[in-house]
């Protein structure tokens, strides 16, 4: 009884989160159409989110392409098609692995930043202070954010894509023994409108979900310090689980029913 | 001027404000008592509309905020200056361009003139021109008090002042730089004054009408003669580990 409570209980506050996350989601799109808009405070999110995200981005990009690399081409070689090596690494990297890993990095990164800032904005009266400006903090806060974010996880995601890439070629051209010709015409001839735009749609979807939950659990936070801590735990949490989903779902969907054009 | 009537606001199931009304003329000081939790500091957030009543009126210059349009609550805002409770400065902004910061967003001043005015209101509120480029958090909690007066009274040039709590946790010299400030205010600037507190030793001194709030309701609202003279069991109740306070400005005010 007391676990069907539980249950029920647990349910009950999921769709009603999610109800508000919708709300708040539409409110911030919204924000981006009104005036005034705030072309300073994006620039700096821009540079905060994409030149702070670089080193781990290109860490990420070469640590996983290599590693893919080397263990396609002992796969591949046990069939004698180490020459596909590049077409895999296409398909892996900038289909898949790409947009996943920087959505991943820059959600733990940059999610945690955007929700204890602003909910420390919000424990300190601050965006009450903005408001008895006159200035409407969604326009003010959340909007830049979500416009950098927009702009930055795509431009990530490519970073991340061409340094995969590169680190694969190092593995090949030195561990595989593939000539840098066989390598960089695999990857050219995979490298179609098809996949870019899925390697490119994705982080777009990925940028709205960091965006959207980073800002609403900031702005809903409660409880002085400790809520603030709360919230930026739960907002990285779920904005890495929600990416991972919605990966699963848009392949799905894509190879589904969008095969056909792509 | 500004009207409670029969103002109701609750969160969740918890009612916070019950049945309250009052009426506060233009150019008046009045404070606001009450123990912690009282419901005081949520009155000067339903007047700025940070929060919506769930019944009642409140009027502001003749004006029903309850029922108004956000862009028109951006003008009302405009003639109302708020020092919220620990000044709540935008800590990544340094002192100049928190005191300047509504000229920053909506003046088309040049940085220069701006510069000029927040130097000049610097000086009003009684703070040394040195501190311009400090961050909030290297001044001390007065000094943090006084830089968000100047940044409300710089805002927008208001009407009315709202003071949630502007002497808790000071110092005594601070507490009576931060009085001196606010009566200061009223007097040059002509405002009418809410000030939010718990210390009785400050209220009298900021003003001479008094609201007690008590759970969310009206305990009482009049002048000092009557603050003192009243036998209610909850004023009574509420000033009587005040009462060599309350006595001691009888005095004073007998002299």
């Amino acid at each position: 009884m007391a676990l069907f409570k539980f249950l029920r209980d647990w349910i009950k506050h999921f769709v009603i989160e999610l109800q508000r996350l919708f709300f708040f989601s539409i409110k911030m799109i919204a924000s981006l159409y009104r005036r005034p808009i705030y072309p300073a405070e994006t620039f700096e999110q821009m540079y905060i989110i994409g030149v702070g995200s670089l080193f781990l981005i290109v860490l990420t990009g070469l640590s996983a392409g290599q590693a893919m690399a080397l263990e396609f081409a002992n796969e591949l070689a046990d069939f004698g098609s180490k020459n596909y090596l590049g077409r895999v690494m296409i398909l892996a990297i900038v289909r898949e692995l790409g947009p996943i890993l920087t959505g991943l990095m820059v959600a733990s990164r940059v999610a945690a930043g955007i929700t204890s800032e602003i909910g420390a904005m919000k424990s300190s009266k601050q965006l009450d202070a903005l408001v008895a400006f006159g200035i409407d903090p969604l326009r003010k806060l959340a909007a830049p954010r979500l416009i950098a974010l927009l702009i930055m996880v795509p431009a990530l995601t490519i970073v991340c894509d061409i340094i995969s890439l590169i680190g694969g070629w190092i593995v090949s051209v030195f561990m595989a023994h593939i000539t840098s010709l066989t390598y960089w015409t695999a990857v050219k001839q995979k490298l179609i409108f098809g996949n870019i735009f899925i390697g490119l749609f994705k982080p777009f979807i990925f940028a709205l979900i960091i965006g959207f939950i980073s800002c609403y659990k900031g702005f809903t936070s409660e409880g002085g310090t400790k809520g603030v801590g709360r919230a930026t735990t739960e907002s990285v949490m779920i904005s890495s689980i929600t990416i991972l989903i919605s990966n699963f779902i848009i392949t799905k969907f894509i190879s589904g029913y969008l095969k056909a054009y792509l | 001027m500004i009207e409670f009537k029969n103002v109701n606001y609750s969160i969740g199931e918890k009612k916070i404000i019950r049945n309250v009304s009052f009426f506060i003329p233009d150019d008046e000081s009045r404070v606001i008592m009450g123990q912690s939790g009282s419901g005081k500091s949520t009155i000067l957030r339903l007047i700025l509309g940070l929060a919506k009543p769930d019944s009642g009126d409140i009027l502001v210059d003749g004006h029903n905020i309850c029922r108004m349009k956000q862009k028109k609550m951006r003008d009302i805002r405009k003639r109302i200056g708020m020092v919220f409770q620990d000044g709540a400065l935008f800590d990544s902004l340094t002192i100049g361009e928190n005191v300047g910061y509504y000229l920053f967003e909506y003046s088309k001043m040049k940085l220069a003139e701006i510069d000029d005015k927040v130097r000049e209101m610097l000086g009003f509120v009684g703070l040394s021109e040195d501190i311009i480029d400090d961050l909030p958090d290297q001044l001390s909690g007065g000094m943090q008090r006084r830089v968000a007066i100047g940044r409300a009274l710089l805002s927008t040039d208001p009407k009315i002042m709202l003071y949630d709590e502007p002497t808790t946790g000071l110092d005594p010299q601070m507490t009576q730089n931060v009085i001196s400030l606010i009566n200061r205010l009223a007097e040059v600037k002509k405002v009418t004054s809410i000030v939010v507190t718990h210390q009785i030793s400050d209220a009298f001194e900021l003003a001479r009408n008094f609201i007690i709030i008590d759970s969310g309701e009206v305990a009482f609202d009049g002048s000092l003669d009557e603050l003192i003279e009243n036998k209610e069991s909850r004023v009574v109740e509420f000033l009587k580990p005040f009462r060599e306070t309350v006595a001691n400005v009888k005095k004073i005010d007998f002299i």
